[in-house]
């Protein structure tokens, strides 16, 4: 049998932080505030966690039993020891030391969003393709609709009468949609939060 | 009657020769499980009361009971070989009454006398002394003995740390009192105990068989349960057949040598009234089981000997005839003095073997049952997901939907890929095309912004009417995948604060945004240099914890950012030291590619912001998803993707990188359109729906 | 010096570049190469400002200030830790449950307070304006806000997954909700689409950046411009 005393700190804790929420000018903040800022730290040391376990759990393990990836998995504890290091000797706020970031980094990350283009323009060939549906022609019209709001060319055909009144009204219309999907995400993250808090879901017992 | 030098039977191969006192030890094993279940002595200093101590007969001695000492009489001249006669013969001179005790005896007399492990046994012989074990289930009684007897039997206290022999020691009963109250019949039967020599060694109290244990005693659920126990006592089955006297009842139950009798299980025999209805006292009142009394505990009973639940078992549903329960058991028969030789000399008969459980290879005993059935494997739960009947439900009406939208033609799979590597490399190439080339030839013009999107105009305004003084804090929460596009998109607006001498302090939830945000912010404030000399270009660092740490931003933003990147306190110094909270910076800007992490900041900051107003850069790929925050007034204007740049770069006429790759922009743009739209219609021209082809997907 | 190492960065940057571009012409080792580059220095960076800018500046400044409330998440942290140990892994669930109670209470107020009321709010004021508004733009004005209610409520009814299970066990939805759900789905359908549209142009956008740096890059190599 588990312990309740978890699930009872849980309740707990997200008692005193909802009701922040609700009486924001009562004397819970002498008490929330710091509260926050403990979970903040926590939340530091878990990111820590979670990178030693990538690294010395995953890709060392990897590396160690010489499996199928583990020159990749090398690379990666290389990459990682070499940064780490760097960096706890120059300190993040070093101009060279942020070279990491600006000169690797971003452009490896902003190259696989540049490739993800050619493949979205290569898959959009067969946007129909998959569905035959009126869902499916209402998508291939908004894609192309929005795609030509997105990139500015009406702005030649400017002088039509209304028509910045039409592009309003046009780009209004997701709103519609988007609202239905925010609001029932929220009610998905309301009740998946109150169970979570009530303990009914514990995914700290592990 | 067979030969008195004969060693097996004539009629039913039973083994004649003595029992030797190995065989008695053998015997003893699973008998020791029965006394672990027995009731523990209530004291040494306590003798067992007497079964039928307050039933001593005394009438007197009725007709049959002296025919049968005539007739012994008669026999007591005969040579001692006839104490080794077969049991059947014997059985056979047994007078109609005890006949009635078994009826099958009269049926089957050497079937009769098998152990209960013979083969001439019914199969379903374990069933039939279950049956029996439940006749003899008796009325309960209101006697204090037996609540006493009860209780104690259903609970073993410390069955393996006490010496079963010696938990199991009895005083025997006071023969003088028997004496008295005895019948003047009886007396002669009546001798003080002899203790015997293993008894002594032990130094146990044994019971001797006494008169008592002839004596008729009423069948109370105590006595059974006494008697049921001294027939399992391996002390009781000591020899004592001199103080037997031979008569043809007593030739029939007493042991055939001398020194292995052991005639206390006959203690369980009735009292009987000749002048009465013999079977009326024979065969115990029909009791209805559910409101008969478990003569053990059940908790305390090993599994074999349990009652079997009449439903899972067949054979007790057959109606029982109605001298069954009165007959002795076919086990206790085993036990009896006449089987006694048998045991001693195994067979090897395979029949008279157990052959498994904790009696195996003892002969003579009760088979077995195999107890794996009865270990209980360790608790096991079931992999499957247990759902409800309501989640049942819609995980069906899901499946429905879904099969609704999503289909494929199985035609679509088995296209070559040779096809679609030569698309795929003619995509790449107008694409390419369509962004180098305007690249190149910068005299390509574009489509110069005529519509202004009311989003951006918002903004305009509202880093407008920022107050100079008041600081403005930005956050950087982007990573380098769309920093392309977030940078050019985010430059006017920046160039626009530092144009207009606001201070800047930003921060990040994400490692790399406040890098590649001063980086960028580092080319820029070239520009302006009246904004370079000072500091107004705070970096607060990375903000762990997500939500939960722009929660605490809002609740006290000097708690939770005390220091900046340089570990220097953030607060103190001008012109950042007016910030208490965080409704004290003069707007808040958002620049993310995410449309969660806008929504973060919305949920969490924009409360505490309060008239603050609220900015966003966003991605166009999360804009829809953010547009009904605008549209319900939490933010107070947004920029999303290069065509909003393009557009507050017109609005604050200061042309910077989004307005430089316009023109590749719109080209490729145009592109993708046309991608998009000749695809969409060459798929509706070819495509021929084949119902007979047409695949649901079901998941 | 300065220059040749900003060089060298930019040599970095343009083999990086080239390397995931590379994908173009299918999975090789170039491009796996940066792949794991990019997770062994985005590990390594975010360790480096998790100790820099989270655990000294809240952890260890304000102990050897001598703070005593910071002994707390010191405490938490180092229980927190223990579930890199799958032996001591336990004692890691009381920091995780501070965590989660945490996490959970700021989802429900967030959600609630953030999304829910203002986006109810936000879809009930849509008829604000036509109170203000002359004759001539009123009726549009309705009509424009009755269109985003109708597709908000339809949206939703789309999500709303009850229905009764018919004698061929299969479970439909009623009437009514079909026919919302009908046009909650074309919603849907517009606005994911618009979604589609804004990933095709954030990733041109990045496309056009990356190209732009390559040319940038060259010219530099070849001093050309």
């Amino acid at each position: 049998m588990r312990s309740p005393l978890i699930p009872i700190i849980s309740f707990i804790v997200g008692a005193i932080i909802l009701a922040g929420y609700f009486f924001p000018g009562s004397g819970l903040a002498a008490i929330r505030t710091p509260m926050l800022d403990w979970a903040v730290t926590l939340s530091g040391v878990a990111g820590l966690i979670a990178i030693i376990n990538l690294v010395f759990g995953v890709h060392w393990r990897r590396l160690r039993d010489s499996s199928k990836d583990y020159l990749f998995s090398g690379l990666v504890i290389f990459a990682f020891l070499a940064t780490f290091a760097l960096g706890i000797f120059l300190g993040p706020t070093n101009p060279d030391y942020q070279k990491v970031v600006t000169a690797i980094q971003m452009p490896i990350e902003a190259s696989l969003m540049a490739v993800l283009a050619i493949t979205l323009a290569f898959s959009s060939l067969r946007l129909l393709q998959r569905q035959h549906n009126w869902m499916g022609l209402f998508f291939f019209i908004s894609v192309i609709v929005y795609l030509l709001l997105n990139s500015g060319i009406l702005s030649f055909m400017a002088n039509i009468p209304s028509l910045q009144e039409v592009v309003s009204s046009i780009s209004l219309v997701p709103i519609a949609g988007a609202r239905g999907i925010l609001i029932g995400v929220a009610l998905g993250s309301l009740l998946t939060g109150i169970r979570i808090w009530l303990g009914s879901d514990r995914p700290y017992n592990g | 009657m067979n030969d008195a030098n004969a060693k097996r039977c004539w009629y039913c191969q039973a083994d004649l020769t003595r029992q030797d006192a190995p065989a008695e030890n053998d015997s003893q094993d699973w008998l020791n499980n029965l006394r672990d279940n027995s009731p523990a002595p209530q004291g040494d200093d306590q003798p067992e009361e007497p079964a039928n101590s307050s039933e001593s007969p005394n009438e007197e001695v009725p007709a049959w009971l002296a025919r049968i000492r005539t007739r012994e009489q008669s026999e007591r001249a005969a040579s001692e070989d006839a104490l080794s006669a077969s049991s059947e013969e014997l059985s056979s001179e047994i007078p109609d009454w005890l006949n009635e005790f078994n009826p099958d005896q009269e049926k089957e007399k050497p079937d009769a006398i098998l152990p209960a492990s013979a083969s001439a046994q019914p199969e379903n012989e374990d069933d039939d002394w279950l049956k029996k074990l439940e006749s003899w289930q008796s009325e309960p009684t209101s006697s204090p003995e037996k609540t006493s007897t009860d209780v104690t039997v259903g609970s073993r206290e410390k069955p393996a740390e006490k010496n079963p022999i010696e938990d199991e020691a009895v005083t025997p009963p006071d023969s003088a009192l028997i004496k008295d109250s005895a019948p003047e019949w009886l007396q002669a039967f009546v001798q003080e105990p002899k203790s015997t020599p293993a008894a002594q060694q032990g130094n146990l109290s044994v019971q001797q068989p006494s008169t008592s244990a002839f004596l008729p005693a009423e069948r109370t659920p105590k006595n059974e349960e006494d008697s049921l126990l001294r027939d399992s006592e391996p002390g009781q089955i000591s020899p004592t057949a001199e103080s037997i006297e031979s008569s043809e009842l007593d030739t029939a139950l007493a042991p055939s040598q001398p020194g292995e009798e052991n005639e206390t299980w006959l203690s369980s025999y009735k009292k009987i009234h000749p002048d009465k209805d013999i079977k009326e006292q024979v065969i115990p009142a029909p009791v209805d089981q559910d409101q008969t009394k478990a003569p053990f505990n059940e908790n305390s009973l090993m599994d074999w000997m349990k009652p079997i639940d009449p439903v899972t078992n067949p054979s007790q549903k057959e109606p029982v005839p109605q001298l069954e329960p009165a007959a002795l058991p076919a086990w206790l028969q085993a036990l009896s003095l006449k089987h006694n030789g048998k045991a001693s000399a195994p067979s090897h008969s395979s029949s008279d073997f157990s052959d498994f459980g904790p009696l195996a290879g003892i002969e003579g005993t009760l088979p077995g049952e195999e107890l794996n059935q009865f270990y209980k494997r360790p608790q096991t739960f079931s992999g499957l997901l247990k759902t409800t009947e309501s989640q049942q439900v819609r995980s069906k009406l899901l499946k429905n939907i879904a099969d609704q939208t999503h289909w494929e033609d199985e035609n679509l799979e088995e296209k070559p890929h040779s096809h679609i590597w030569i698309f795929r490399l003619i995509v790449t190439v107008l694409m390419l095309a369509a962004v180098f080339i305007p690249l190149l030839f910068t005299q390509i013009s574009s489509i110069a912004p005529s519509l202004y999107p009311d989003e951006v105009v918002q903004t305009f305004n509202t880093v407008n009417a920022l107050s100079g003084g008041k600081p403005v804090l930005i956050a950087a929460d982007f990573d380098g995948s769309l920093f392309g596009e977030l940078n050019w998109s985010y430059q006017p607006l920046l160039a626009h604060l530092m144009e207009r001498n606001i201070p800047i302090a930003f921060l990040s939830t994400n490692s790399e945004g406040t890098t590649l945000l001063n980086q960028s912010a580092s080319t820029l404030i070239k520009q302006y240099p009246a904004y370079a000399s000072s500091d107004k270009w705070m970096n607060l660092g990375y903000l762990a914890g997500g939500s939960i740490g722009l929660q605490g931003l809002a609740q006290n933003i000097q708690t939770t950012m005390p220091l900046n990147s340089a570990l220097q306190s953030a607060w103190l110094s001008k012109p950042f030291d007016t910030v208490k909270r965080i409704s004290d910076f003069g707007a808040l800007i958002v620049i993310t590619e995410n449309a969660d992490t806008g929504k973060y900041w919305i949920e969490q900051v924009k409360p505490s912001l309060g008239t603050t107003p609220m900015l966003v850069v966003i991605s166009a790929q999360s804009a829809p998803l953010l547009q009904p925050y605008y549209a319900s007034g939490q933010i107070s204007g947004y920029l999303s993707g290069l065509n909003s740049a393009v557009a507050y770069e017109a609005l604050t006429k200061t042309p910077q990188n989004a307005t430089a790759h316009l023109s590749s922009f719109q080209i490729t743009m145009v592109l993708a359109i046309m991608l998009v739209l000749i695809g969409g219609i060459v798929s509706l021209i070819f495509y021929h729906p084949q119902p007979g082809k047409k695949k649901r997907v079901n998941s | 010096m300065t220059l040749n190492t900003e060089l060298i960065w930019t040599v970095v940057s343009f083999v990086l570049t080239l390397c995931i571009f590379s994908y173009l012409f299918g999975d090789n080792p170039l491009f796996r190469f940066a792949t794991g580059l990019l997770i062994g220095v985005s590990a390594g960076y975010f360790a480096v400002i998790i100790i820099y800018q989270v655990l000294l500046p809240r952890l260890v400044v304000p102990l050897l200030q001598g703070s005593f409330p910071a002994l707390i998440p010191l405490f938490l942290s180092g229980l927190l830790l223990t579930k890199l140990s799958p032996r001591l892994a336990k004692l890691g669930n009381l920091p995780m449950a501070y965590l989660v109670g945490v996490g959970a209470a700021i989802a429900i107020g967030g959600s609630l307070l953030g999304t829910l009321f203002t986006q109810v709010e936000g879809a009930i004021n849509i008829f604000a304006p036509v109170a203000s508004a002359g004759m001539s733009q009123k009726w549009i004005l309705i009509l424009e806000g009755g269109f985003l209610l109708l597709g908000t409520i339809a949206a939703l009814v789309y999500f709303n997954f009850g229905g009764k299970e018919d004698k061929g066990n299969s479970v439909q939805r009623s009437p009514m909700v079909r026919f919302f759900s009908a046009i909650g789905q074309l919603f849907i359908a517009i606005t994911l689409g618009a979604v589609f549209a804004g990933v095709m142009t954030s990733t041109i956008t990045a496309l056009i950046e990356r190209s732009n740096f390559l040319l940038i890059a060259i010219k530099t190599f070849f001093g050309i411009g």
